[in-house]
Protein backbone atom coordinates (compact mmCIF):
# COMPACT_ATOMS: atom_id res chain seq x y z
CA UNK A 1 0.00 0.00 0.00
CA UNK A 2 1.51 2.95 -0.74
CA UNK A 3 0.51 5.50 2.01
CA UNK A 4 2.38 8.59 0.86
CA UNK A 5 0.12 8.74 -2.44
CA UNK A 6 -2.38 8.28 -0.16
CA UNK A 7 -1.70 10.96 2.08
CA UNK A 8 -0.95 13.35 -0.99
CA UNK A 9 -4.38 13.00 -2.37
CA UNK A 10 -6.18 14.32 0.91
CA UNK A 11 -3.92 17.25 1.11
CA UNK A 12 -4.80 17.92 -2.51
CA UNK A 13 -8.85 16.84 -2.38
CA UNK A 14 -8.42 19.18 0.88
CA UNK A 15 -6.90 22.24 -0.81
CA UNK A 16 -9.16 21.97 -4.00
CA UNK A 17 -12.09 21.65 -1.46
CA UNK A 18 -11.56 24.89 -0.37
CA UNK A 19 -11.43 26.63 -3.49
CA UNK A 20 -14.35 25.04 -4.88
CA UNK A 21 -16.17 26.21 -1.79
CA UNK A 22 -14.58 29.52 -2.19
CA UNK A 23 -16.05 29.54 -5.74
CA UNK A 24 -19.54 28.03 -5.69
CA UNK A 25 -20.02 30.51 -2.52
CA UNK A 26 -19.16 33.56 -4.67
CA UNK A 27 -21.23 32.78 -7.88
CA UNK A 28 -24.17 32.06 -5.66
CA UNK A 29 -23.76 35.47 -4.08
CA UNK A 30 -23.45 36.83 -7.42
CA UNK A 31 -25.93 35.01 -9.00
CA UNK A 32 -28.54 36.32 -6.09
CA UNK A 33 -27.78 39.91 -6.17
CA UNK A 34 -28.06 39.93 -9.46
CA UNK A 35 -31.14 38.20 -10.18
CA UNK A 36 -32.36 40.67 -7.32
CA UNK A 37 -31.49 44.10 -9.23
CA UNK A 38 -32.49 42.10 -12.79
CA UNK A 39 -35.94 43.99 -13.53
CA UNK A 40 -35.00 46.99 -11.48
CA UNK A 41 -38.25 46.31 -9.22
CA UNK A 42 -36.50 49.05 -6.76
CA UNK A 43 -35.81 51.69 -9.45
CA UNK A 44 -39.38 51.52 -10.40
CA UNK A 45 -40.87 51.58 -7.13
CA UNK A 46 -39.28 54.51 -6.44
CA UNK A 47 -40.14 56.46 -9.59
CA UNK A 48 -43.91 55.40 -9.74
CA UNK A 49 -44.21 56.22 -5.74
CA UNK A 50 -43.05 60.04 -7.04
CA UNK A 51 -44.92 60.48 -9.68
CA UNK A 52 -48.02 59.51 -8.05
CA UNK A 53 -47.27 61.85 -5.31
CA UNK A 54 -46.62 64.60 -7.39
CA UNK A 55 -49.98 63.75 -9.46
CA UNK A 56 -52.28 63.54 -6.48
CA UNK A 57 -50.43 66.86 -5.31
CA UNK A 58 -51.54 68.60 -8.75
CA UNK A 59 -55.46 67.10 -8.26
CA UNK A 60 -57.98 68.89 -6.56
CA UNK A 61 -60.83 67.05 -4.58
CA UNK A 62 -63.33 65.25 -6.50
CA UNK A 63 -60.81 64.42 -9.46
CA UNK A 64 -60.56 60.54 -10.85
CA UNK A 65 -56.80 59.42 -11.76
CA UNK A 66 -55.91 56.81 -14.09
CA UNK A 67 -52.71 56.00 -14.74
CA UNK A 68 -51.69 53.16 -17.03
CA UNK A 69 -49.26 50.86 -15.01
CA UNK A 70 -48.69 47.59 -18.03
CA UNK A 71 -45.10 47.80 -17.71
CA UNK A 72 -44.52 47.52 -14.07
CA UNK A 73 -47.79 45.01 -13.53
CA UNK A 74 -45.23 43.20 -15.73
CA UNK A 75 -41.87 43.70 -13.59
CA UNK A 76 -44.54 41.95 -10.21
CA UNK A 77 -45.26 39.26 -12.40
CA UNK A 78 -41.66 38.51 -12.85
CA UNK A 79 -41.26 38.66 -9.35
CA UNK A 80 -44.20 36.56 -8.61
CA UNK A 81 -47.11 38.62 -7.62
CA UNK A 82 -50.16 38.29 -9.40
CA UNK A 83 -52.41 40.32 -7.28
CA UNK A 84 -52.03 43.56 -8.36
CA UNK A 85 -53.88 45.41 -6.23
CA UNK A 86 -51.37 44.96 -3.70
CA UNK A 87 -48.88 46.37 -5.08
CA UNK A 88 -50.39 49.83 -4.22
CA UNK A 89 -50.97 51.03 -1.18
CA UNK A 90 -52.10 53.99 0.91
CA UNK A 91 -51.16 55.24 4.20
CA UNK A 92 -53.58 58.08 5.13
CA UNK A 93 -52.02 58.90 8.23
CA UNK A 94 -48.75 59.54 6.97
CA UNK A 95 -50.59 60.82 3.54
CA UNK A 96 -48.12 58.70 1.61
CA UNK A 97 -48.47 56.24 -1.56
CA UNK A 98 -46.59 53.40 -1.65
CA UNK A 99 -45.28 51.33 -3.96
CA UNK A 100 -43.98 47.69 -3.97
CA UNK A 101 -42.98 45.30 -6.83
CA UNK A 102 -41.29 42.71 -4.85
CA UNK A 103 -42.21 40.75 -1.74
CA UNK A 104 -39.16 42.24 -0.16
CA UNK A 105 -40.87 45.96 0.69
CA UNK A 106 -42.20 48.96 -0.34
CA UNK A 107 -41.27 52.53 -1.48
CA UNK A 108 -43.42 55.44 0.00
CA UNK A 109 -43.68 59.12 -0.63
CA UNK A 110 -45.73 61.70 1.24
CA UNK A 111 -47.81 63.82 -1.00
CA UNK A 112 -48.90 67.08 0.60
CA UNK A 113 -51.84 68.13 -0.93
CA UNK A 114 -54.81 67.81 1.57
CA UNK A 115 -57.03 65.36 -0.08
CA UNK A 116 -58.44 61.67 0.91
CA UNK A 117 -58.17 59.00 -1.46
CA UNK A 118 -61.45 57.27 -1.50
CA UNK A 119 -60.43 54.29 -3.95
CA UNK A 120 -56.95 52.93 -5.13
CA UNK A 121 -57.42 49.80 -7.08
CA UNK A 122 -56.41 48.19 -10.46
CA UNK A 123 -58.11 47.47 -13.44
CA UNK A 124 -57.07 45.00 -16.01
CA UNK A 125 -57.73 44.71 -19.81
CA UNK A 126 -58.88 48.37 -19.90
CA UNK A 127 -56.72 47.63 -22.74
CA UNK A 128 -53.59 46.71 -20.47
CA UNK A 129 -53.59 47.44 -16.98
CA UNK A 130 -54.54 50.98 -15.37
CA UNK A 131 -54.78 52.21 -11.63
CA UNK A 132 -57.47 54.25 -10.53
CA UNK A 133 -57.41 56.75 -7.44
CA UNK A 134 -60.28 58.57 -6.67
CA UNK A 135 -59.76 61.58 -4.34
CA UNK A 136 -62.25 63.54 -2.07
CA UNK A 137 -61.80 66.27 0.18
CA UNK A 138 -59.53 65.84 3.16
CA UNK A 139 -59.48 66.97 6.76
CA UNK A 140 -59.70 70.61 6.00
CA UNK B 1 6.53 15.64 2.12
CA UNK B 2 7.98 18.96 0.98
CA UNK B 3 6.61 21.29 3.77
CA UNK B 4 8.12 24.99 1.71
CA UNK B 5 6.17 23.85 -1.24
CA UNK B 6 2.84 23.59 0.95
CA UNK B 7 3.48 26.67 2.39
CA UNK B 8 3.73 28.76 -1.14
CA UNK B 9 1.07 26.62 -2.25
CA UNK B 10 -1.39 27.87 0.80
CA UNK B 11 0.17 31.74 0.20
CA UNK B 12 -1.82 31.76 -3.13
CA UNK B 13 -5.43 31.73 -1.13
CA UNK B 14 -4.54 35.21 -0.70
CA UNK B 15 -4.26 36.46 -4.72
CA UNK B 16 -7.23 34.00 -5.01
CA UNK B 17 -9.25 35.34 -2.52
CA UNK B 18 -8.30 39.59 -3.73
CA UNK B 19 -9.22 38.07 -7.57
CA UNK B 20 -12.32 37.03 -6.11
CA UNK B 21 -13.34 40.50 -4.45
CA UNK B 22 -12.10 42.32 -7.27
CA UNK B 23 -14.46 40.52 -9.45
CA UNK B 24 -17.69 40.75 -6.88
CA UNK B 25 -17.04 44.36 -6.31
CA UNK B 26 -16.79 45.50 -9.92
CA UNK B 27 -20.74 43.42 -10.43
CA UNK B 28 -21.98 44.77 -7.57
CA UNK B 29 -20.45 48.43 -7.92
CA UNK B 30 -21.41 48.38 -11.58
CA UNK B 31 -24.84 48.17 -10.91
CA UNK B 32 -25.39 49.76 -7.88
CA UNK B 33 -23.92 52.75 -10.28
CA UNK B 34 -26.49 52.00 -12.85
CA UNK B 35 -29.39 51.25 -10.70
CA UNK B 36 -28.74 52.94 -7.36
CA UNK B 37 -28.95 56.47 -7.67
CA UNK B 38 -32.50 57.51 -6.32
CA UNK B 39 -34.77 58.95 -8.64
CA UNK B 40 -34.55 63.11 -7.75
CA UNK B 41 -37.61 64.73 -7.41
CA UNK B 42 -36.59 67.50 -5.63
CA UNK B 43 -37.19 70.71 -7.99
CA UNK B 44 -39.61 68.75 -9.43
CA UNK B 45 -41.74 69.00 -5.78
CA UNK B 46 -40.94 72.75 -5.06
CA UNK B 47 -42.14 73.56 -8.52
CA UNK B 48 -45.73 71.97 -7.63
CA UNK B 49 -45.76 73.04 -4.55
CA UNK B 50 -44.21 76.65 -5.87
CA UNK B 51 -47.52 76.18 -8.42
CA UNK B 52 -50.09 75.47 -5.49
CA UNK B 53 -49.58 78.14 -3.11
CA UNK B 54 -49.25 80.64 -6.09
CA UNK B 55 -52.72 79.80 -7.29
CA UNK B 56 -54.08 79.60 -3.91
CA UNK B 57 -52.70 83.45 -2.83
CA UNK B 58 -53.72 84.41 -6.25
CA UNK B 59 -57.36 82.96 -6.05
CA UNK B 60 -58.23 83.80 -2.02
CA UNK B 61 -58.36 86.48 -0.14
CA UNK B 62 -56.22 86.45 3.05
CA UNK B 63 -55.92 88.11 6.74
CA UNK B 64 -52.19 88.66 6.23
CA UNK B 65 -52.26 90.19 9.78
CA UNK B 66 -54.24 87.32 11.78
CA UNK B 67 -52.23 85.23 14.19
CA UNK B 68 -53.39 82.40 12.87
CA UNK B 69 -52.17 82.99 9.44
CA UNK B 70 -50.51 79.14 9.11
CA UNK B 71 -54.06 77.59 9.60
CA UNK B 72 -55.51 79.96 7.29
CA UNK B 73 -53.60 79.16 4.53
CA UNK B 74 -53.68 75.70 5.12
CA UNK B 75 -57.23 75.12 4.39
CA UNK B 76 -57.61 77.75 1.63
CA UNK B 77 -55.05 75.95 0.13
CA UNK B 78 -55.74 72.37 1.27
CA UNK B 79 -52.29 71.94 1.92
CA UNK B 80 -50.99 69.56 4.73
CA UNK B 81 -49.07 71.36 7.00
CA UNK B 82 -47.43 68.52 8.73
CA UNK B 83 -46.27 66.90 5.50
CA UNK B 84 -44.69 70.23 4.39
CA UNK B 85 -42.52 70.65 7.85
CA UNK B 86 -41.27 67.06 6.84
CA UNK B 87 -39.97 67.55 3.68
CA UNK B 88 -40.66 70.97 2.35
CA UNK B 89 -39.95 74.86 3.02
CA UNK B 90 -42.03 77.49 2.30
CA UNK B 91 -41.16 81.50 2.76
CA UNK B 92 -43.74 84.03 1.41
CA UNK B 93 -42.75 87.80 1.53
CA UNK B 94 -45.63 90.30 1.12
CA UNK B 95 -43.90 93.72 -0.33
CA UNK B 96 -40.50 92.49 1.21
CA UNK B 97 -41.73 91.26 4.57
CA UNK B 98 -42.10 88.16 5.76
CA UNK B 99 -45.51 86.72 6.37
CA UNK B 100 -45.38 82.90 6.44
CA UNK B 101 -42.80 80.15 6.44
CA UNK B 102 -42.30 77.17 6.69
CA UNK B 103 -38.43 74.95 7.60
CA UNK B 104 -37.12 78.71 6.92
CA UNK B 105 -33.88 77.66 8.46
CA UNK B 106 -33.44 75.05 5.69
CA UNK B 107 -33.43 77.83 3.34
CA UNK B 108 -29.68 78.59 3.15
CA UNK B 109 -29.51 74.84 1.72
CA UNK B 110 -30.97 76.25 -1.68
CA UNK B 111 -28.13 78.26 -2.57
CA UNK B 112 -25.50 75.76 -1.86
CA UNK B 113 -24.28 75.22 -5.65
CA UNK B 114 -21.82 72.25 -4.51
CA UNK B 115 -24.52 70.64 -2.87
CA UNK B 116 -26.94 70.47 -5.91
CA UNK B 117 -26.46 66.67 -6.21
CA UNK B 118 -26.88 65.81 -2.30
CA UNK B 119 -29.97 64.61 -1.72
CA UNK B 120 -29.79 65.96 2.11
CA UNK B 121 -30.22 69.09 0.46
CA UNK B 122 -33.00 71.24 -0.37
CA UNK B 123 -33.57 72.42 -4.15
CA UNK B 124 -36.10 75.45 -4.22
CA UNK B 125 -37.89 78.00 -6.51
CA UNK B 126 -38.22 81.33 -6.23
CA UNK B 127 -41.55 83.15 -8.07
CA UNK B 128 -42.28 86.58 -7.98
CA UNK B 129 -46.33 88.03 -8.78
CA UNK B 130 -48.42 90.62 -7.99
CA UNK B 131 -52.01 90.47 -6.77
CA UNK B 132 -54.17 94.00 -6.32
CA UNK B 133 -50.63 95.87 -6.44
CA UNK B 134 -49.42 94.12 -3.59
CA UNK B 135 -46.01 92.22 -4.40
CA UNK B 136 -45.54 88.59 -3.37
CA UNK B 137 -42.13 86.77 -3.32
CA UNK B 138 -43.15 83.01 -3.20
CA UNK B 139 -39.64 80.21 -2.59
CA UNK B 140 -40.22 77.19 -2.21
CA UNK B 141 -38.24 73.89 -1.60
CA UNK B 142 -38.11 70.88 -0.86
CA UNK B 143 -35.54 67.79 0.62
CA UNK B 144 -37.89 64.74 1.10
CA UNK B 145 -36.21 61.80 0.62
CA UNK B 146 -38.18 58.16 -0.11
CA UNK B 147 -39.10 55.41 2.73
CA UNK B 148 -38.45 52.10 2.19
CA UNK B 149 -41.24 50.04 4.09
CA UNK B 150 -39.79 46.25 4.68
CA UNK B 151 -42.43 43.48 4.55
Amino acid sequence: MNRRAESDLGDLLKENFIYLLFVILFTVGMVTYVYSVRNNAGVWEDFYAKELAKSINYAQAGDTLTIDIQDITNIAMDNKIRDFNSLFSVNSEKQQICVGLSTGGKSCFSYFNDVRISQLSVKTGVPGNVLVIKLEGGST
Amino acid sequence: MNRRAQLGDQVMIFPFLFIMILIGGGIVGGTLLFFGKEYDVRQSEANTLAYVLQRCVQQNTFNWNAADIEQELYKLCKIDGLILSEGSLVRLKRNSVDVFSINSGKIEGCFFTGAAKNLAYPKCTTVTFSKEGTNYELTTGSFQRKQRVVG
